[in-house]
């Protein structure tokens, strides 16, 4: 699928370089790039709403900022706006008591630890003067911070500006704003000093108005929000234009290609040196500037279609050797979401890896600009080289270009739809690159399975999840759980469905969905909407109610046991007549009170079933006892099974299970005897448990829900099986190592005090 | 210092008894840590090792199951554990006042050695005890003090820029080395202290611990040298045996008995390098060039006397003027 060119009016008029990237070409007079390959094929992007010229600087000493921007802001929204929304993120930096500050203090470095880093980390943003073209006339605007989310009055990370005329609808406002600012020390994606700044967050920027009926609005509505320490951003796409100064000997990548200078820019006179990037229709632009990476340029045509990508990797000196696995990363991401999802539109990316210092700074999505892990020695290291670390960063990063870079939604809000929807994506690239066993490599010699991994995340913390994963917003979740949420729990979900629905049918639902809403903001609902359209209506609802319910489903057998057969003692009712079976007679009764199906002559087996019951809502089902005739599965028997053997009497054999109570996760139940038989069960799931009996001539040998492990979701995928008795060999094996341990560290206790 | 002074050597030729104190030895930790293996045991049979999640893997157990294991550890594992370190340690309070009596120049006329063990051992214990706390507290302010040391080597990386390999790898691997190292430290200083309160029958543990620095500063190699190298050697071998066993995995029949052989091969190192301390330690204590430490009176440094006689002494001289 390629995506359908559509041209259209930009935001003004003003660059030619702007409204296509066809022009960009190489700036030889720029020394920030060498080898810079030729501009590759020109792109069809939407008309957008918004666009930037900036031009500022970075005086590396102070880590200030200096700039001004030219911002047009086109008026969709259908109504007459009086004031307008703007976002000086780094003024989540400026104190301790910034809302990012309050909200990241689990997360971010400690007071102590932060002023050791450096005694001065703060950063911040502020306007100088903003003013509103009005006719020919610049004219004055105020401004002043707002704090819409909490009331925050320390919090200066969005604004509200007063417009001197208000815009009326299609109305395009030119806006034109000095700043000054300081980027912080490395913190949460931005930041820099000592040679190295990634620049990111770091421009007086419009906030979101949405204009009726994107996302589901029933009229235009403010979406700006303040910064947050667990989520991101949210933004209009836009043009950019960027002429960024640093001191000469710096090199600097952007978001974009580099362009050459603006026509009628006169030359700068300080002895700062200038590149100009340029970048149609992004959410965002950020950039890097440093003394000491060293850049490499590769290309690749992604299999999906779309423009061939020129792939700037940006590393410290002394790591280029590593960008061969960066770009297999690189190159087998853009394939994968190439040609299952749909084709990446730009025709370049820049890969930064940190140095590791700085590594707060990484794994960040910016469009065409990614930050990976750090590039650093560590990764060559014999113990950690056979782990993908750097890979899956950016292959996570790069998957942002889609989910969030393209897509837009509304990361304060849903953050599930882009972290969660990439995350998912993540595990497929990874899995589709380096194979199931091991996706993520080896350490010790042991496999890392990254979707094993956060299952594993996830389920460890299960206990702690008791909201719905599409709970709006995203950085209101209970304490510790929203990157559970917003992370893990949906790549599960889309494990999950592509296990009971089939990969194709998920892939193609990814597909209609980026194909549907590529450049226009979806939420949830529109998710759900193509779900149900291309995924049909169980697909639907499986995902509504995934996303929907406020815990995680656990499946599991929580008993599997086996008696011996015994005659009852009693009075019974034989052919003969009535027989009192007492404990001094019973040998001689063998048989009695035997029911004739548990022979098994028509080769079925018996099954008593006990379904408790339920109630859902209005929906009820009252509880049964059922006896059903499965024909089983006859595989080899299990010879030597321990305690039973297959000949000897008959068991009785009791298994139990619990389940979540979701009406959309049916599950398999397998139950194996010790004789080879297997019988098969199908439970919808929806009472809490669930219990089976079984009288034959062969034990029970183990009990399994979800067998094929479907159920990715799961919180507990241990405790899906249960066998009737211990594996003797793994109870030694780690018994004996436990107890090895206890005796080594009592031993070196003693030997020591 | 004569030629023919060889405590660390003359250490190795064992008197009488040793071996089967090396063989109580060896007893005492294993049961010491019965709690610990019973309850590993036990919780296995009934827990993972009913789970075909864990025992289905061919090969390795992959990360992600590796730490689910080590979530589902058996209920009071570590409880267990906590026990059979404080058991370990009291047992060897026991055996190292009965090790010093009947490894020493005039072994009790007593043979039975468990019985030596329990007499001696009582006889000791209070100052043993009170040294093992000096020791746990030494361990621990070292411990912190190594601990704040790397962060601020760590911050101090983060200003130079060093490298990621420096910082997260080889920072704290040295940062547990040190550790160690500091631990096997106090614990010479402790093995010290209770050899000599042991030998001279000593009661005041504070002035014991400054003799057996002074034993240290004198003889640096036989004494704190020996036992900090020997403890490290002899635990960071069966640590490896231990790591190899996890590398075997699954460990299964003939591959177990072998790995429990080299375990226990390991443990009697152990017991045997702990007889090997005692007695190298008592000929170097009986040496000529240390009877001035020997002949040191028993005398509490008075600390707490003059503390409380401190108050009379700062008012009085003002009460003079
Ligand atoms: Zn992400």
């Amino acid at each position: 699928m390629l995506l359908r060119p559509t041209r259209g009016r930009t935001a003004g008029t003003f660059p030619a370089a702007l409204s296509t990237t066809r022009l960009c070409l190489l700036a030889a007079a720029c020394t920030t790039t060498v080898g810079a390959p030729e501009v590759a094929l020109a792109l069809d992007l939407p008309p957008v709403p918004v666009s930037y010229r900036i031009e500022a600087e970075l005086h590396p000493d102070t880590r200030g900022l200096e700039g001004k921007e030219e911002i047009r802001w086109r008026n969709e929204t259908g109504e007459s706006i009086a004031a307008l929304p703007m976002h000086l993120y780094l003024n989540g930096f400026a104190h301790q008591e910034t809302t990012w500050m309050r909200e990241s203090a689990p997360r971010r470095p400690g007071e102590s630890e932060l002023l050791a880093r450096n005694p001065d980390p703060w950063g911040y943003m502020e306007p100088v003067t903003i003013t509103q073209r009005v006719g020919n006339e610049e004219r004055e605007v105020s401004w002043r911070p707002i704090q819409p989310d909490d009331g925050n009055p320390f919090d200066r990370s969005l604004g509200e500006i007063t417009l001197a005329q208000p815009a009326a609808p299609g109305e395009v406002v030119v806006l034109n704003v000095t700043f000054t600012g300081r980027l912080p020390e490395p913190m949460a994606r931005t930041g820099g000093g000592r040679g190295y700044f990634l620049v990111g967050q770091w421009y007086p920027k419009i906030g979101v108005i949405e204009p009726a009926g994107v996302r589901h609005a029933p009229a235009a509505r403010r979406a700006a929000r303040q910064f947050h320490g667990p989520t991101e951003f949210y933004a209009d796409f836009a043009d950019y234009d960027v002429t960024f100064a640093t001191p000469p000997g710096w090199m600097v990548g952007a978001t974009g290609r580099l362009a050459p200078p603006a026509a009628g820019m006169a030359p700068r006179t300080d002895g700062l040196v200038t590149a100009r990037y340029t970048q149609r229709a992004v959410i965002d632009f950020a950039l890097v500037a440093s003394q000491h990476l060293v850049d490499r340029w590769e290309r690749h045509s992604p299999a999906g279609g779309g423009p061939t990508v020129d792939i700037r990797y940006m590393v410290p000196a002394g790591t280029e050797h590593q960008i061969p696995r960066w770009h297999q990363s690189i190159a087998g991401a853009l394939d994968v979401l190439g040609s299952r999802v749909g084709p990446y539109p730009y025709d370049v990316l820049t890969v930064v890896m940190p140095p590791f210092w700085a590594g707060a700074t990484g794994g960040m999505e910016y469009p065409t600009f990614i930050t990976g892990g750090s590039g650093d020695r560590l990764v060559d290291n014999p113990l950690l080289s056979q782990v993908r670390l750097g890979e899956v960063v950016n292959i996570h990063e790069f998957g942002h270009q889609y989910f969030h870079g393209l897509l837009a939604s509304n990361e304060q809000e849903e953050a599930f739809l882009d972290e969660g929807f990439n995350s998912y994506w993540e595990g497929e690239i990874t899995r589709a690159l380096y194979g199931d066993a091991a996706s993520l490599g080896y350490v010790l010699g042991r496999r890392v399975e990254g979707a094993e991994l956060g299952a594993l995340r996830l389920g460890s913390a299960a206990e702690t999840i008791h909201e719905p994963m599409r709970k709006r917003p995203t950085w209101l979740f209970e304490d510790g759980t929203w990157s559970l949420q917003a992370y893990p729990r949906s790549a599960v979900t889309f494990a999950t469905a592509a296990a009971l629905f089939g990969q194709e049918r998920v892939d193609r639902v990814f597909a209609e969905y980026f194909r549907r809403f590529v450049f226009k903001h979806p939420d949830t609902e529109d998710f759900l909407k193509v779900a149900a359209e291309v995924g049909g209506a169980e697909f639907e609802a499986f995902c509504r109610e995934a996303f929907g319910k406020d815990h995680l489903p656990d499946y599991a057998v929580t008993d599997a046991d086996v008696t011996r057969f015994k005659v009852p003692l009693g009075r019974i009712i034989t052919a003969e007549g009535p027989l009192v079976v007492t404990r001094e007679n019973r040998a001689q009764h063998a048989g009695v009170g035997l029911p004739e199906e548990a022979r098994e002559e028509d080769g079925q087996v018996l099954v008593e079933i006990l379904d408790p019951g339920w109630v859902s809502g209005s929906e009820e089902r009252t509880g049964t006892i059922q006896r059903v005739k499965m024909k089983p599965e006859q595989l080899a028997p299990f010879p030597d099974h321990r305690g039973h053997r297959a000949d000897d009497g008959h068991f009785t054999s009791e298994v139990t299970i619990t389940g979540p109570g979701w009406a959309t996760l049916p599950v398999e139940v397998l139950l194996r005897f010790a004789d080879g038989a297997v019988v098969h069960d199908t439970w919808d799931g929806r009472a809490r448990w669930r219990r089976y009996r079984v009288l034959r001539g062969a034990p029970l040998v183990d009990a399994r829900v979800d067998p094929a492990h479907k159920i990715q979701v799961d919180a507990a995928p241990q405790n899906n099986a249960l066998a009737v008795d211990a594996d003797e060999g793994f109870a030694r094996d780690w018994g004996f190592w436990l107890g090895a341990v206890a005796e080594w560290i009592a031993g070196g206790a003693s030997l020591w005090l | 210092m004569n030629a023919h002074f060889r405590p660390v050597l003359d250490g190795l030729r064992p008197p009488a008894g040793a071996l089967r104190l090396a063989l109580l030895r060896l007893v005492m930790v294993v049961l010491a840590s019965s709690p610990a293996l019973v309850t590993a045991l036990l919780g296995l049979d009934a827990g993972a090792a009913r789970r075909p999640y864990f025992t289905e893997v061919p090969g390795r157990l992959p990360v992600a199951r590796l730490l689910q294991l080590a979530r589902d550890l058996p209920d009071g594992y570590a409880a267990a554990l906590a026990v059979s370190v404080v058991l370990a340690v009291l047992g060897d309070q026991l055996l190292t006042g009965g090790a010093v009596a009947l490894l020493g120049p005039r072994p009790p006329k007593e043979r039975r050695v468990l019985a030596v063990v329990w007499k001696r051992g009582l006889t000791h214990l209070w100052p043993f005890l009170r040294a093992v706390a000096v020791g746990v507290i030494l361990t621990a302010v070292g411990a912190g003090l190594i601990g704040a040391l790397f962060r601020r080597l760590d911050v101090m990386g983060y200003r130079a820029g060093w490298s990621g390999e420096a910082r997260a790898l080889y920072l704290p691997l040295a940062s547990v080395g040190l550790t160690v190292l500091w631990m096997a430290a106090v614990g010479a200083l402790v093995f010290w202290c209770r050899l000599i309160t042991a030998a001279d029958g000593r009661r005041r543990v504070r002035r014991t611990l400054l003799l057996a620095l002074r034993v240290f500063v004198r003889h640096p190699l036989r004494s704190s040298g020996l036992f900090v190298s020997s403890t490290v050697i002899s635990t960071l071998l069966p640590g490896a045996v231990l790591a190899a066993w996890r590398q075997a995995e699954p460990v299964r029949g003939g591959a177990l008995g072998l790995l429990l052989g080299g375990w226990c091969a390991a443990l009697c190192l152990q017991a045997v390098v702990w007889i090997w301390l005692v007695r190298s330690g008592w000929l170097l204590y009986l040496h000529e060039g240390l009877a001035d430490l020997r002949a040191t009176a028993d005398a509490p440094f008075g600390v707490l006397t003059w503390l409380r006689g401190l108050p009379g002494k700062l008012v009085s001289p003002r009460r003079a003027r």
